[in-house]
């Protein structure tokens, strides 16, 4: 496990989500495994699964469908009936452990939104060291007709301290956040499109 | 032009000795502000990149100022290519009536809201529940004081006065209106889970959601809203309109810096590196999609904001209403924000008040709100020396004849007194004799005149029976003559 995935966990674990890491498609079955018994018992999922959250469905689907014998929910009637909402990531940023969801047609927001549980997939190839990188492969997104118009940034699960200063988790988004790490392989990155003009006064950071 | 912001009209004398008196809400605005100062110094010593942002971000700022109506143009045209309506308003009443004839345009009848301290100052919510608009308050504090009936008494933590029972009291009132259970018990998971519940409906069914904006980044035509609950992004997705209100100071340059600005409210704020969610918009629905608002409104508002350019109160555009200075500022520590009876409290608004309105609002503030220790110009990321902005305002209000005559006639007389060594050691002569009626077990206990009030709370030592200059006379001159 490299600095940047071993960041990105840490950071995540302090903002109060539980995070699973696997180095081969057995170690992922069984993360999927232990989040089912650990009560997040989905009795449907969000798009994860049949929808474009997730960029190689021919890795993922055999994962999880081996710890989770549930059906698969894409766009169903009642949204707000789904205890559990799986999305993946644009990329995920390991010095302030987040999480980059872009909102689009075939990746929808929903899943990290209503549900209180929301699982999170990502594969080692979109993990990248800072939030600036990050944002610099958004600003690429940005240049061209891929623009999306809706971009989340999650960095914990839903929280507040608004009564007595007192920190509690779930208020309107997730309850729990939960992400899944795959160690192996590489993901495809939509790359950037062609030519975005920039005035710098940084260099992007490389992984 | 004045900006027109909300008058609280209890004398401050009241509001103070209300607040003061207050033992549960000075408990915990005690104890919050001292943890995020705490947490706000840890987090940026752990994160130098931080830090270097945060310089990046200070100079944005500054162009900001410089360049504004520019950047609004630029803003404005990146905001209609990604297929938002804009408008420019010019004070309060155009920006709320703008924001009615757009709900009216799509026949409204419900809202959601995201927090903005923004449509506080607007009193956009009560405006728009006059016109006949129900209007719900889906950030947890705000939610809590929209119950009440009360005004936030923090920039981040609005409902920061209220304890677990009071809380409690407000929500079994709430299901008994809405014939709902209500929360089964005063604890903090307890209360939260009610209010979550309790909302869920409201967001799915709402109409249209109104936001605020942390941030507007003119390159791209990005809003940025920073926030931990989740209720922004339910706001942003879920109503088929979408309509974002933000004053015309919250823009940024170019996305790089924006990149540098992003984490600066959550490091300064509270100490964490960013919020919970960090939700950019950047559209409304695109083809294809099945959430997300099919036309996206975006008001900015200047409300005496452009005006402020050119004064010595200009730097206070750069804010980025993290709430450091509150959580500084000994004043606040004790009064909480309620006292300040304005929608900006603490340092920021004790200048914002008065300077945005043009002395129509909190002309009393920086004189009464004020102690000058500096704690809170010392802490601002943005640099903003709010406190050389709080003298210039007492200056100001001097000039203004906003000061009572006796009053001024006393400072003067004092000055007079004092320009000169010999005036000065005759005023101590004459204090000497006249401290007589005031002497009480060797402290004095009261002065004449104004001067009383800075007696009520405090003893002074007595006049000394000498002064240096007249014991050096007595004890050295006399020895150094030599014949």
């Amino acid at each position: 496990m490299d600095d940047a995935v071993k960041d990105l966990i840490g950071r995540l674990e302090k903002a109060g989500a539980d995070v699973f890491y696997g180095n081969s498609a057995s170690q992922l079955t069984a993360a999927f495994s232990t989040i089912w018994e650990a009560g997040v018992n989905p009795t449907a999922e969000g798009t994860g699964r049949a929808g474009g959250w997730i960029p190689d469905p021919a890795f993922w689907h055999p994962i999880i469908e081996a710890a989770w014998p549930v059906p698969v929910e894409r766009a169903p009637h009642d949204r707000d009936a789904i205890t559990v909402g799986v999305t993946g990531v644009a990329w995920a940023a390991a010095d302030t452990g987040t999480l980059a969801l872009y909102g689009t047609d075939a990746t929808p927001l929903w899943p990290s939104l209503l549900p209180p549980v929301h699982v999170v997939l990502v594969r080692r190839s979109q993990v990248v060291s800072s939030l600036q990188a990050g944002l610099d492969r958004l600003f690429q997104e940005n240049c061209g007709a891929t623009k999306p118009p809706l971009v989340k940034l999650v960095s914990g699960p839903s929280m507040t301290a608004d009564i007595e200063g007192e920190l509690i988790l779930g208020v309107h988004g997730p309850k729990r956040l939960m992400v899944v790490i795959d160690g192996t392989g590489q993901a495809p990155f939509k790359g950037a499109s062609a030519g975005c003009r920039r005035r710098r006064h940084h260099e992007p950071e490389s992984q | 032009m004045g900006g027109q912001l909300p008058a609280d009209k209890t004398p401050w004398p009241i509001r103070r000795d209300r607040a003061l008196a207050d033992g549960t809400m000075r408990h915990t605005i005690g104890v919050v502000t001292r943890r995020f100062t705490q947490a706000k110094r840890d987090a940026y010593a752990q994160y130098p990149p931080g830090e270097e942002a945060r310089r990046h971000a200070l100079a944005a700022k500054r162009e900001v100022i410089r360049r504004l109506p520019e950047l609004l143009t630029e803003a404005r045209q990146a905001l209609e290519r990604n297929g938002a309506v804009t408008y420019v308003a010019t004070t309060a009443d155009v920006a709320v009536e703008r924001v009615t004839a757009i709900l009216r345009q799509h026949q409204v009848k419900t809202v959601i809201k995201s927090k903005s301290m923004l449509t506080e100052e607007l009193e956009l919510n009560d405006r728009l529940q006059e016109a006949g608009v129900k209007v719900r308050e889906t950030d947890l504090g705000e939610f809590i004081i929209q119950l009440a009936g009360e005004k936030p008494s923090h920039i981040l933590a609005p409902a920061a006065h209220k304890n677990r029972a009071q809380i409690r009291r407000l929500f079994d009132e709430d299901a008994r209106r809405e014939g709902i259970s209500p929360p089964v018990s005063e604890d903090t998971a307890d209360l939260t889970a009610y209010a979550r519940q309790r909302l869920r409906q409201e967001f799915l069914q709402a109409d249209a959601g109104i936001t605020g904006g942390n941030f507007l980044v003119a390159e791209t035509g990005t809003v940025v809203l920073i926030t931990n609950e989740g209720n922004a992004d339910m706001v942003t997705t879920l109503p088929r309109i979408l309509i974002s209100v933000i004053g015309v100071e919250k823009l940024l340059p170019r996305w790089e810096d924006f990149q540098a600005a992003v984490t600066q409210p959550a490091l300064s704020g509270v100490g964490r590196r960013l919020s919970s969610y960090t939700t950019l918009i950047q559209g409304p629905r695109r083809p294809g999609q099945t959430e997300g608002p099919e036309a996206w409104y975006v008001v900015l508002v200047d409300n005496g904001r452009l005006s402020l350019r050119g004064t010595p109160y200009q730097d206070a555009l750069a804010c980025i209403r993290c709430g450091a200075c509150l959580n500084a500022c000994p004043v606040f520590r004790q009064l909480g924000g309620h006292a300040y009876g304005s929608v900006y409290p603490g340092p920021i608004g004790v200048v914002e008040t008065p300077a945005l309105s043009q002395w129509a609002t909190g002309s009393e503030l920086p004189s009464v709100a004020c102690t000058l220790c500096h704690a809170c110009g010392e802490i601002c990321p943005m640099g903003i020396d709010l406190p050389r902005m709080i003298v210039s305002l007492r200056t100001d209000k001097v000039k203004r004849g906003g000061v009572p005559r006796t009053q001024a006639a006393s400072y003067r007389l004092w000055a007079q007194w004092w320009a000169s060594p010999a005036g000065y050691r005759r005023s101590i002569r004459f204090a000497r004799l006249g401290q007589k009626f005031y002497r009480r077990q060797g402290r004095l206990v009261g002065a004449p005149g104004f001067a009383s009030g800075w007696f009520q709370t405090r003893t002074m030592p007595t006049v000394a029976d000498e002064t240096f200059h007249e014991w050096w006379q007595r004890t050295r001159e006399r020895g150094t003559r030599h014949g």
